[in-house]
């Protein structure tokens, strides 16, 4: 076996094996008496056994081994599923995790001895489900298994048997019965794909495979097996041959998948993207010529060619659509152990698992989510004591919600707890020096939550192991503005907090406006603008100390771009300028331009934002002529009428 | 001397049609019960080589008639009769004893092939 070779292969699919286990335990945890979450826990386990044993990973194969007998027993009803025995797998689980992704980076591996021994204790005969945790001491060898009996006598022969049958016959499932049953009178049969109580189902493939230990040899086998009836193939084989190929998925599963999906590298596919976004910026150069050159024939080609660069833009970002449930399944678990550890009890619900968005923006936005889902159950919920106090049930709930709303990416975390005590922000706020008591007192409630995502402005009394100290939201809404996304917080004092993240669908490719502030190009993401319009002198009136703009019948903050930037105007008309009208979320403003210059599609290059200066800005991209421009960050505009008081 | 078999189902036209199959194929047809309940008082009377068992009788299931008969003979040779989609009833019948089983409608070679699995 190449190692090398397998080895990348043989971890994507094994992390794919170890998130579905998770998930099914979390599953079980919710509906102990539940079945699907146990097959699919028990053909994880199955599969994942067969793989390590490939590769030559033998702790995996044998810690794997032992939590599939556990399963084994819990699938046939045998040991019931309590609290204990979820601990136990979910730390196979964790071993799992570590004895794969250590035995891919080459280190020798041993499983946990101890671990193994609670896994046999758990699946031993006689051990009650309750305080066999603790017997590490039992020495049972392996679960007995129905199957297994009557034990293979010493020296017998091992073999791999698969059967065929003949596609007139009618219930192809009671027939694989009754091949079992002859098989039965010949020796043991273990590993039996598809599982002995799928065999019930219809619409099942016609295809049965199980290992067989025998003292006959192969030729007296092949009589008492043929012998069911409607057999078109029977294939025997020894089993050391076929291990490798025999223990993996369902042969019929596999190969259809096969026909469809091809296995891409995902530094190929971003590489890919990278090139989309450099053809759609070339795109936009010819754009630009053929209006010049006045060619029909030309701009006949330039026409065709646009389009076709628009739908392969379209269909390679479509590539790395993943669903949310890729990043998200690793929640529950997280959650679970963040409220374990607080003495909380949460439930936690994930809605719209599967909505797809861009694998790069997924990737981005993990670890956010888990500060934002830590700091919910940490300083969000109260304890269930608290709760029963002010008159709620005692479990309190965190909700994780995906959507999409047209261009953008929509994910909340809400939870129903204490909210935000607004005096406390406000008191903070005095207390650093930033605001008179006066000023934070007249604060709107967006301001106020605005405050929370400044750097240090923690008001959490304690620091906890589970939400570290005060680096939290601060943190989560730079990370945000860098994907050119947005954090909007709403809350309400005892009933709960929301936090919003809104972000462009793709990082890659942003459609922005194009203005000129100064000297010089900016660029706002197309997602925030809500109009543009010629600017009118007129319509400008303070109130309170801060200048305004009439729009239509409503009133925005107004912030001069120039004052923004710190540029001057390079003696421009000051009547001839425009105003872009700004939106996020429930916030609006008018930001004055010298000129608006038409809309792009851009390629945002990763920018490091984290230098205060550089706060307003999202990204930098280079414009068809070659040159640099930078992404105005909205969310950072917006925030700006805030900011003056600094 | 050829073969004796008990026809069990709640249909006469079942009953007919597997009897003119297997009495073409040289059986005795010797006895037919038209109840589970009946099917096994009839077995213990006849003793006959071979029991066609409908799954779904009056009185007395067939998966309970070949119950009830295998607790008398473990040998009993019974194939099962079953219709599409009765899947899981036809393996509880295997797991009770049953040796094999054909599904309506009945093609008389498929028949045939069936009874001398269970008979050999």
């Amino acid at each position: 076996m190449d190692r090398a070779r397998y080895g990348e292969l043989f971890l994507a699919e094994a992390r794919e094996h170890l998130a579905a286990v998770n998930d099914a335990l979390l599953h079980l945890e919710r509906e102990p008496s539940a079945r699907e979450p146990v097959v699919a826990l028990f053909r994880a386990m199955h599969t994942l056994k067969g793989m390590a044993a490939a590769m030559g990973f033998d702790a995996v194969a044998s810690l794997a081994h032992e939590a599939e007998n556990l399963l084994e027993r819990i699938r046939r009803g045998e040991r019931a599923v309590d609290a204990g025995l979820i601990d136990l797998l979910l730390r196979a689980a964790d071993a799992l995790e570590d004895g794969v992704e250590r035995s891919v980076a080459g280190e020798e591996v041993s499983a946990p001895a101890e671990l193994l021994e609670d896994l046999r204790a758990w699946a031993a005969p006689s051990a009650g489900p309750a305080g066999a945790g603790k017997t590490t001491k039992a020495k049972a060898r392996r679960s007995p298994r129905g199957d297994d009996q009557p034990t293979t006598p010493p020296g017998a022969g091992r073999w791999w048997v698969e059967a065929e049958f003949d596609p007139a016959s009618p219930l192809p499932g009671a027939r694989a019965f009754l091949l079992l049953r002859q098989a039965r009178t010949l020796g043991s049969v273990r590993d039996l794909d598809p599982p002995e109580d799928q065999l019930t189902q219809e619409g099942l493939g016609r295809r049965v495979r199980f290992r067989l230990d025998t003292a006959m040899p192969a030729d007296q086998i092949r009589p008492v097996l043929a012998s069911v009836g409607d057999v078109v193939r029977l294939e025997i084989r020894p089993a050391d041959e076929a291990l490798g190929v025999a223990s993996g998925p369902d042969p019929l599963r596999v190969e259809a998948l096969r026909a469809r999906t091809v296995r891409v590298d995902v530094r190929a596919l971003d590489a890919l993207v990278d090139q989309v976004g450099e053809l759609v910026l070339a795109r936009d150069r010819l754009r630009q010529l053929t209006a010049t050159r006045g060619d029909p024939e030309f701009e006949e080609v330039a026409h065709r060619l646009d389009r076709l660069v628009s739908d392969l833009q379209d269909q390679t970002l479509r590539l790395r659509a993943v669903p949310v449930a890729t990043v998200f399944d690793r929640f529950p678990r997280l959650v679970r152990e963040a409220a374990r550890a607080l003495g909380k009890q949460v439930r936690f619900e994930i809605e719209g698992r599967d909505i797809e968005l861009d694998r790069s923006l997924l990737d981005e936005l993990a670890d956010p989510l888990v500060h934002l889902l830590r700091n919910a159950v940490d300083h969000g919920v109260e304890p269930p004591e608290e709760r029963v106090a002010r008159g709620k049930p005692p479990m309190a709930t965190v909700v994780l919600r995906a959507a999409r709303e047209r261009s953008q990416a929509v994910i909340q975390v809400r939870d129903d707890g204490r909210g935000i005590q607004r005096e406390r922000v406000r008191a903070r706020a005095v207390e650093l020096g930033l605001m008179s008591p006066e000023e934070a007192a007249a604060l709107t409630p967006a301001e106020l939550y605005a405050l929370l995502l400044r750097p240090g402005f923690s008001t959490a009394e304690r620091v906890t192991d589970v939400s570290g100290r005060g680096v939290g939201l601060d943190v989560v809404a730079t990370r945000l503005r860098a994907l050119g996304g947005t954090l909007e917080i709403d809350s309400r004092e005892g009933e709960g907090t929301t936090f919003t993240l809104r972000l462009p669908l793709t990082l890659a490719i942003l459609p922005a406006l194009l203005v000129r502030i100064g000297a010089d190009v900016y660029l706002l993401p197309v997602v925030h603008v809500l109009e543009a319009l010629e600017h009118d002198p007129q319509t400008v009136a303070f109130v309170g100390g801060r200048p305004m703009v009439a729009v239509r019948d409503a009133w925005l903050p107004l912030v001069d771009g120039r004052a923004l930037l710190g540029v001057d105007g390079n003696g421009a008309n000051a009547s001839a300028r425009s105003l872009v009208i700004l939106e996020s979320g429930e916030q609006r403003l008018g930001l004055l331009v010298d000129d608006v210059l038409g809309q792009r599609e851009v390629v945002v290059k990763s920018f490091d934002a984290t230098v205060d200066t550089l706060r307003l800005f999202a990204g930098a991209t280079i414009l068809s002529r070659g040159e640099p421009a930078l992404i105005l960050d909205a969310g950072a505009v917006l925030a700006a009428p805030v900011r003056r008081s600094t | 001397m050829s073969p004796t078999v008990l026809i069990c189902d709640d249909a006469i036209f079942m009953r007919t049609m597997l009897g003119d199959i297997l009495t073409q194929a040289g059986f005795t047809i010797v006895g037919e019960a038209e109840t589970g309940l009946e099917a096994v008082q009839k077995y213990r009377e006849l003793k006959p080589d071979l029991v066609t068992m409908d799954i779904v009788m009056p009185d007395m299931g067939g998966i309970d008639a070949v119950r009830e008969i295998i607790k008398e003979d473990p040998n009993a040779r019974i194939l099962m009769c079953s219709a599409m989609g009765q899947q899981a009833l036809v393996i509880e019948a295997i797991q009770a004893g049953a040796r094999d089983f054909v599904v309506k409608p009945f093609q008389p070679s498929r028949v045939l092939e069936a009874v001398q699995r269970v008979l050999s």
